[in-house]
């Protein structure tokens, strides 16, 4: 018994240091709140998805509320899905993939939007479905204000939506609209939590579990070892003065080949605007 | 024959640590005095030279321990003659050297059962000569093989690929010094080919003495019979240096090898080993410590009572810091 906690001292003190320094934690942050607050009373919004284009389904509208709703509290961002069929031709001084972008923002301040405050951490998926005789293309932009600017670089938003986008082809009846909105709702998240909570993801307790079997069984099959000894001697061990005496040595060139490939190149795709967040085209 | 103390009539043996014959009776050293043994009978019983004790001699046994008294002889007949030993590295390391080796090395192991490596088990471990061959060879080799050299370069537009062939020969010759090759039955080939290589600069002629206080075997078989094992390691040493000696090719494509291995000289050799057997669940398990070096093999018993109780703590000890990790990210 005394050689099994001789064996495991240095594990079983560095976890009473865990459990001291956990419990620690616990006590100072107890009554403290774990997350963004929601603190605007001041917007007059009470819903978040806004189908002007109808092209969702009443029962899609209910879905993505519901999605949004908890992802707000996840993420501390008011979240708005807006859908158009209408041009903005007109109503901004910007190139025409940027009109969405200031639909956007204009929409925030108009409604005073922000979950933390006015003009605060914000988040908006415009989707026009219009296609803009002056550009000839549909605009859709993941527009980020406060904490989710930060978060969500542009870069990162145009990731989004080309992932997001994916499930609609010609803007047409036949597109699957519900599915492109959620998975932008849905890949919001992976930019928007902090380390810890990032890390979370990773402690999960099934992960844990798994891992501490994978690391018992590794423990148990390097410990079992059954190998009798290795090998010391060298192939020149026995050899008188250590090294053999190399009485010939020839390395005759003969002839040589070439082949030759064609680099093949992959063809690039520019992306889209800059300011908050990002924009996407088609 | 029986080494007696010329001062008090007790049985001298040899004293790796003290280099040099010692009576553990009165401490004196090198008082020394050879007795001649009763001659071994034809029946391999053979008379303690130290109590007249009747004893039992296995078939190679050269030198033993009487169980009666406890002294050490050494048989004449199993010495003298073809089976005198040319050479010998006497034990250098002793008893009490030995086993804190085979607790250094084995003692951290987790899963040993208990018991294992204990004081009062390990005082059964016994130093014992093992009778070896030492095989001179002179070993000519020869190699041919096609090598390949590859470069490659772009121009932007294509990927060009040069493979460059080449005739490539080797011609060498080695001269090895006492390939050893065990003459034992009972000791496992394969550890004795491990529990190499030995100090030859220590390699003294043999003297009868050294066998004292330890127990020895004559060669079981003779140095033809065990030839081929020692042409064997020669072939396989031999092949290594010439492969050795080709390098800088990315592939290379055997065209012929030959190795022809010539034996020189073979010499007899006591060589040293610390032995000890530990039984557990009906199995033997066997030690070696190399006298001379103290190179340690064996493989451990493992108890599963132990298995279960360390792969459960290490489980649970992981566990623990995963799930504390986690109560830590909760709150943060």
């Amino acid at each position: 018994m005394n050689k099994f906690f001789k064996y495991f001292k240095v594990p079983f003190i560095l976890l009473a240091i865990l459990a001291v320094v956990t419990i620690g934690i616990r006590i100072a942050r107890s009554g403290k709140p774990t997350g963004i607050e929601r603190n605007n009373t001041e917007t007059d919004l009470t819903t978040n998805v806004f189908n002007f284009a109808g092209n969702l389904e009443p029962s899609h509208v209910a879905a993505l509320e519901s999605l949004i709703e908890s992802t707000e509290e996840e993420v501390g961002c008011d979240i708005a899905i807006i859908t158009l069929d209408e041009t903005l031709e007109g109503r901004y001084n910007s190139q025409p993939y940027q009109w969405v972008r200031d639909y956007a923002a204009d929409f925030a301040a108009e409604h005073s939007m922000g979950y933390d405050k006015p003009n605060g951490n914000i988040i908006i998926f415009v989707d026009n479905i219009y296609r803009e005789p002056s550009s000839g293309k549909v605009h859709s932009w993941l527009w980020t204000n406060g904490l989710a600017e930060e978060m969500i670089p542009t870069s990162e938003a145009e990731e989004i939506m080309d992932v997001a986008l994916e499930y609609l082809t010609d803007y047409s009846d036949a597109d699957d609209f519900y599915s492109a909105y959620a998975k932008v709702i849905e890949l919001v998240p992976g930019n928007m939590r902090s380390t810890s909570q990032s890390m979370l993801r990773i402690f999960r307790p099934s992960y844990i579990l798994i891992f501490a079997l994978v690391v018992a069984l590794l423990y148990i099959l390097i410990n079992w070892t059954t190998k009798a000894g290795v090998r010391t001697t060298v192939s020149t061990t026995y050899v008188e003065n250590g090294r053999p005496n190399l009485t010939h040595k020839g390395d005759v060139f003969l002839r040589k080949t070439v082949t030759k490939r064609k680099i093949q190149t992959s063809s690039s795709s520019g992306g889209g605007g800059g300011g908050h967040g990002g924009g996407h085209s088609r | 024959m029986f080494f007696k103390c010329r001062n008090c009539g007790g049985n001298i043996v040899y004293d790796p640590d003290k280099k040099a014959m010692c009576c553990p009776h009165c401490d004196s050293l090198d008082s020394e005095e050879k007795v001649d043994s009763p001659a071994l009978t034809e029946t391999l019983k053979v008379t303690c030279a130290s109590c007249g004790a009747p004893v039992d001699i296995k078939e190679h046994t050269s030198a033993t321990r009487c169980p009666n008294c406890g002294n050490y002889f050494v048989i004449d007949e199993r010495v003298t003659g073809s089976f005198k030993p040319h050479l010998i590295i006497p034990f250098k390391l002793g008893k009490n050297t030995a086993k804190d080796l085979l607790r250094k090395e084995f003692d951290k192991r987790p899963f040993t059962p208990q018991g294992f490596m204990t004081n009062a088990s390990l005082d059964k471990m016994e130093g014992t000569y093992v009778p070896f061959f030492m095989y001179d060879y002179h070993s000519d080799m020869n190699y041919q093989a096609v090598g390949t050299k590859v470069r490659h370069w772009s121009d932007g537009s294509y990927e060009y690929t040069e493979t460059s062939y080449y005739d490539v020969t080797r011609a060498m010759n080695a001269d090895f010094d006492k390939v050893p090759v065990d003459a034992s039955i009972a000791m496992d080939d394969g550890l004795m080919d491990l529990i190499e290589p030995y100090n030859y600069t220590e390699l003294e002629g043999h003297q009868d003495k050294y066998l004292s206080g330890f127990l020895s075997e004559k060669y079981n078989m003779g140095e033809r019979e065990l030839t081929p094992r020692a042409e064997q390691k020669v072939i396989k040493d031999s092949q290594e240096m010439l492969h050795a000696s080709v390098s800088g090719y990315a592939t290379l494509t055997e065209v012929n090898e030959t190795i022809s291995p010539t034996k020189k000289a073979v010499d007899y050799a006591l060589l040293p080993v610390w032995e000890y057997i530990y039984g557990y669940q009906g199995k033997e398990y066997k030690y070696h410590v190399n006298g001379q070096t103290g190179k340690v093999l064996g493989e451990t018993p493992v108890a599963k009572g132990k298995v279960i109780a360390y792969g459960c703590t290490v489980f649970g000890l992981m566990a623990a810091f995963g799930f504390l990790i986690r109560a830590i990210l909760l709150v943060m």
